[in-house]
């Protein structure tokens, strides 16, 4: 009888105190927000082709870098984005960034990526990216890097902050 | 009295590593993760062979914020297990698993997959043994456990949510100790561990660099009520592991994950020293689990125990 009680009284005290406590999210994937690592604007559903400023700047470069969404992804829907690269001093005019543009969607909590995008060169210094999926919600990086010679070379890269 | 006593020594044991199954078939987070959590022989016995089936559903993510996102696309695993422990002489024993996932993933980048999950071994030993009974001096078996990163890992694949993804890609050396302890109706149990995690260099589509996971933890307790030939139990595990850093071209120092499994089983003994669990698993319960995937499972094993 005694055990009886002690082995009620374990189970709901370990039950009690150790109970979860959820905090679900108010937005789905998709609608969260975003920012680059070094400018808390959102640039999200934009249709900007003129920037006015150096949002997302590659600092050995001396480039800049738009980022426009064409669409935003979803768990049912790839999304896209248009990049523009250009001079601080002329933000009108897109620039060959000069070096082979990679894009890695990347998780930096969890240490690892997502799976490879679309990148098509569309004209001088605009890029068209398709095929944009996080394959888990949570706090993402939209990698933009200028590459080397080497696959695993990166000259230059400008991150932005994603919540999916 | 002594055929009583031995009758509850088996029926224990046989739970008990039973419930070591169990919390394995939960173990698995994000990606593949989680710790291996061997099969011990804790009773009389010389041998013990189990196999387990378990369907797993990832349910919500919780970001390093804390906060719960719920998954739109199904991803649901299961996982055969095929566990095996002998001893070896009077205090050693050895042990083997197996697991095979099979795993469907909806959505974009959806799919289904089946393969070798992560192996792991361990050697254990009876440190503390009850030969004499003693109402509170638990038995003590410690171990060394060593997995081997035999399944497919996030960092492998082209697609990190690709349903190729069944293991967590890393060696890893664990030590622990199991404790257990009967006292007529009742049981518990306690597990603690320790793992290293070995750096490796991958060099594919998605990562140049080398991944270091550092360390984890685990600890499991767990009560047990016997009567005639079952066993209603309940275990609570807490895994915790290091941050991930990635070196090299993507690098990110990453954030540490930590979530908790509750499980509720109930057992069966039969003759011939076979007996079979049903036991539900859940993740969402307790703890203040932080970036993981959280998951719910049922899992249903039998088992089969060879005396000494």
């Amino acid at each position: 009888m005694f055990d009886k009680k002690i082995f009620s009284v374990l189970v709901i005290l370990l039950t009690l105190i150790a109970c979860a406590r959820p905090n679900y999210s108010q937005v789905s994937p998709g609608n969260g927000d975003n920012s680059n690592s070094n400018n808390s604007d959102s640039n999200q559903n934009q249709k900007v082709t003129s920037p006015t400023e150096c949002h997302l700047p590659f600092l050995k470069e001396k480039l800049c870098v738009e980022l426009v969404w064409n669409n935003i992804p979803s768990d049912s829907e790839y999304g896209s984005f248009d990049l523009k690269f250009f001079e601080a001093e002329r933000p009108q005019v897109a620039v060959n960034p000069g070096h082979e543009v990679g894009i890695t969607l990347w998780m930096p909590k969890m240490g690892h990526g997502s799976g490879p995008v679309k990148i098509t060169n569309v004209s001088e210094g605009i890029y068209k990216i398709d095929q944009v999926y996080f394959v888990m919600p949570g706090q993402w990086q939209i990698r933009i890097q200028l590459k080397g010679a080497g696959a695993d070379s990166v000259i230059d890269q400008v991150i932005q902050e994603y919540t999916f | 009295m002594l055929s009583i006593k031995l009758f509850k020594n088996i029926l224990f044991s046989l739970t008990a590593t039973t419930l070591f199954t169990t919390s394995i078939a939960a173990g698995s987070a994000c990606c593949g993760g989680g710790i291996s959590i061997p099969t011990i022989i804790t009773g009389d016995d010389k041998q013990i062979l189990t196999t387990s089936l378990a369907e797993s559903t990832v349910d919500t993510f919780v970001g390093s914020d804390g906060i719960w996102r719920k998954t739109q696309d199904q991803d649901r695993s299961f996982i055969f297990r095929l566990d095996i422990a002998r001893i070896f002489s009077e205090n050693f024993q050895i042990g083997v698993s197996l697991p095979f996932q099979e795993r469907t993933k909806t959505g974009l980048q959806g799919g289904n997959s089946a393969g070798l999950s992560d192996i792991s071994g361990q050697i254990g030993y009876e440190f503390m043994p009850d030969k004499e009974y003693n109402l509170w001096k638990p038995h003590g078996v410690g171990y060394v456990s060593l997995v081997v990163p035999t399944g497919k890992s996030v960092y492998d694949v082209k697609n990190s949510g690709s349903p190729e993804v069944s293991g967590r890609g890393l060696w890893s050396l664990g030590v622990g100790a199991v404790f257990t302890k009967y006292w007529i109706y009742l049981d518990a149990i306690t597990v603690i561990e320790a793992h290293q995690y070995l750096d490796r260099t991958f060099s594919n589509d998605q990562l140049h660099g080398t991944v270091s996971a550092g360390r984890g933890y685990s600890s499991l307790i767990g009560l047990g009520f016997n009567s005639s030939n079952y066993r209603l139990g309940a275990s609570i595990s807490w895994i915790y592991e290091d941050p991930i850093e990635i070196s090299g071209l993507n690098s990110s120092t990453g954030s540490l994950q930590r979530f908790a499994t509750g499980t509720l089983s109930v057992s069966r003994m039969m003759p011939e020293q076979m007996g079979v669990t049903v036991s539900y698993s859940d993740q969402m319960l307790f703890g203040d689990p932080t970036n993981t995937a959280l998951s719910r499972s049922v899992l249903i094993s039998l088992q089969k125990k060879w005396e000494r």
